[in-house]
């Protein structure tokens, strides 16, 4: 890529940066329950997007992708005994703590599922495509997962 | 639906958290792989065709007791079709008055279940104008597992096969009456073009272990595939002419996949397996051709991290030993739809976003035809494809209407409110919609709607149907002809 080319990338996965990080990192914070690994991984993907320049023909979806997998993989390896980092308690405040603490409660599919279509927006074969998964497991994660919430959260909520 | 959007209004609560600005760090990580050179994952590469060839033939001890198998439940069969005591004693069977013709009854549908089979008897479908609706294939809700057929106009239940190998416990106590609180997840169903043979995959309550089976006249053959929590199988597809059956296996989510496998069930029991050509990717079910010789899966050819042009079509003749990657080009957007073949050298795909329908040929993937308009109109869930390609159902997602659009114009008609969630199928002659709701709610059940009418419930009994929402589907609703085929 030339000069131009660099500067006109980066111009135009900043703009993608400004119109969507602030989302895309509440999302992964909601799905990890650590405000480190949110920022770790989105950090991560928008970094990966940028070197790889013009190709990546929609770099919106691609970050969320790469950012749930990325965290996905994180929280893998640390999956013997999870630590949330100290930001956790004091971010919650800000949020629904309820909602959050229900979260951390599920497991990672129905987690990621339920973050997906219900913060993000997204129609379940956008959340089969960006999990890796077929559309059938992400409607039982998301059967699953709400479910699970409404036992967790009580009978007003879903 | 008021649940749920409730659930929405508390995930916007996320919009008050304070977030830092990464920009700096995400500039500062770029500089760092720059340094390191390129992290880029892994290319797509052929791959050494994998071992895993299952010939039944080769075991002649196994065949040997198959047919001891067989030469008995042929007996036990006959004296159960010739008006036994099984055959008396079945619960239910449809009203010979009321049913329309179907290929296959229930008690001999149950008969045959009872037997083991090494393979099955399927067949190319007979003329589509005299096509009727037969039989809905669901999973019923019990502990064990047990695949139920129900008759789409009489609501009448017949119990075809039950799985007690994969029975599970229930993570929740049931209501003794009334709806259950708790529906088993099951795999998915689908009947062969004719409708005389049944896929089934067969799933523990914990997901784990997914075993396929094929019922027919024959009797129940398998299990043919199987895998443990580590894969998981796609929606089995039947070739056109029911001599093959076609079944894609990933590695689990949220990883690195490896390779997609294709496993091609023969009639005789017999499987072979096809990687896909390229080193860690995803693929969806198989689509064949018009004539069966060729097959097409979508595949998102470098899952874990995803590539540039990381989705495809993966294409291949039915005799080769791998299944080709036709990457995307620029004429042919990455969000393009594997809807099926326009013919049997062209790929049909679906471009929400040029509003086009797209043919691919497998010979020449570098240039792409525009065929004809595509109108998704405002439905944006599409979860079915009609049989004859012109309009699609969906599920509008908040408010939550079965909405039939018409592909050619757009135009959009409402047929009932059901909950976000309803599974939805066509009946093969394209006339009627029949949806699952499985919430626990008023509507619980098993419906169906005629395009021009009302719906009206079959069932009121919380089925689970196992068929997933993917497009284009064909529910596991059996084709049947009046008269001789």
């Amino acid at each position: 890529m030339d000069a131009v080319a660099v500067l006109n990338n980066q111009s135009s996965v900043e703009a993608v940066y400004r119109a969507d990080a602030e989302r895309l990192w509440r999302a992964i914070f909601a799905y990890a329950g650590d405000a480190d690994v949110a920022t770790d991984a989105v950090a991560e993907a928008y970094a990966q997007v940028l070197r790889r320049g013009t190709a990546v023909r929609d770099p919106a979806a691609w970050t969320w992708r790469a950012a749930f997998r990325i965290a996905a993989g994180v929280l893998k390896a640390r999956r013997s005994d999870p630590p949330l980092s100290a930001t956790v308690e004091h971010v919650d405040r800000y949020a629904d703590p309820d909602l959050l603490a229900a979260l951390r409660k599920l497991p990672d599919g129905q987690r990621a599922a339920v973050v997906l279509f219900y913060y993000g927006d997204l129609p379940i074969a956008q959340v089969a495509e960006r999990l890796g998964t077929s559309r059938l497991a992400v409607r039982a994660n998301l059967t699953r997962g709400r479910r699970r919430l409404r036992e967790l959260l009580g009978d007003r909520d879903g | 639906v008021i649940e749920m959007d409730d659930l929405r209004a508390r995930f916007r609560a996320l919009d008050d958290l304070p977030v830092p600005d990464l920009w700096p760090t995400v500039q500062r990580r770029v500089a760092v792989l720059e340094r390191e050179g390129s992290p880029m994952p892994v290319a797509v590469r052929p791959l050494k065709q994998t071992a895993g060839a299952r010939d039944v033939r080769r075991r002649p001890a196994l065949a040997l007791a198959a047919l001891v198998v067989l030469v008995a439940a042929a007996l036990i069969g006959a004296a159960l079709l010739a008006g036994s005591w099984f055959d008396r004693n079945l619960e239910i069977s449809p009203d010979p008055s009321t049913a329309p013709v179907s290929l296959i009854g229930c008690s001999e549908a149950r008969a045959a279940a009872a037997r083991t089979a090494e393979g099955w008897i399927a067949g190319r479908p007979g003329p589509t104008s005299d096509a009727r609706p037969g039989w809905l294939a669901l999973w019923g809700t019990e502990q064990v597992p047990e695949v139920v057929l129900v008759h789409p106009t009489t609501g009448v239940r017949c119990s075809l096969v039950r799985f007690p190998g994969h029975a599970a416990p229930l993570p929740v106590p049931q209501p003794e009456s009334g709806s259950r609180d708790w529906i088993p997840f099951r795999g998915p169903l689908a009947w062969s073009p004719d409708g005389s043979a049944l896929s089934i995959v067969v799933i523990d309550e914990d997901g784990r272990r997914q075993d396929v089976y094929v019922w027919s006249r024959a009797g129940l053959a398998g299990p043919l595939l199987s895998v443990d929590g580590s894969a998981s199988f796609q929606p089995p597809t039947w070739s056109p002419d029911g001599d093959h059956l076609a079944v894609v296996r990933n590695r689990s989510n949220l990883g690195p996949n490896g390779p997609a496998i294709v496993a091609i069930a023969a009639a005789d029991g017999s499987v072979r397996e096809l990687p896909v050509d390229c080193a860690n990717c995803y693929g969806g079910p198989i689509v064949w051709s018009p004539d069966g010789s060729r097959s097409a899966l979508a595949a998102e050819v470098n899952n874990f991290a995803p590539e540039p042009d990381d989705h495809g079509i993966a294409v291949a003749r039915v005799d080769d030993d791998r299944l080709g990657i036709l990457p995307f080009t620029e004429e042919v957007a990455a969000g393009s739809l594997l809807v099926g073949w326009e013919d049997d050298q062209r790929v049909l795909l679906a471009d929400p976003e040029a509003g086009q329908f797209i043919g691919l040929p497998v010979d020449r993937p570098d240039r792409p035809v525009a065929l004809r308009p595509l109108r998704l109109g405002e439905s944006s869930g599409i979860v079915a494809l009609s049989p004859d390609r012109s309009m699609w159902a969906s599920i509008q997602g908040q408010g939550a209407s079965l909405l039939i659009t018409w592909i050619d114009d757009g135009r959009i008609r409402r047929l009932a409110r059901v909950p976000e969630f309803a599974l939805v199928g066509w009946a093969p002659d394209g006339r009627s919609v029949a949806y699952l709701i499985d919430e626990q709610i008023d509507e619980q059940g098993l419906w169906i709607v005629d395009l021009d009418g009302e719906p009206r419930r079959l069932s009121d009994e919380p089925l689970a149907l196992a068929k997933e929402q993917f497009w284009p589907p064909a529910m596991a609703w059996q084709p049947v002809w009046t008269g001789d085929r």
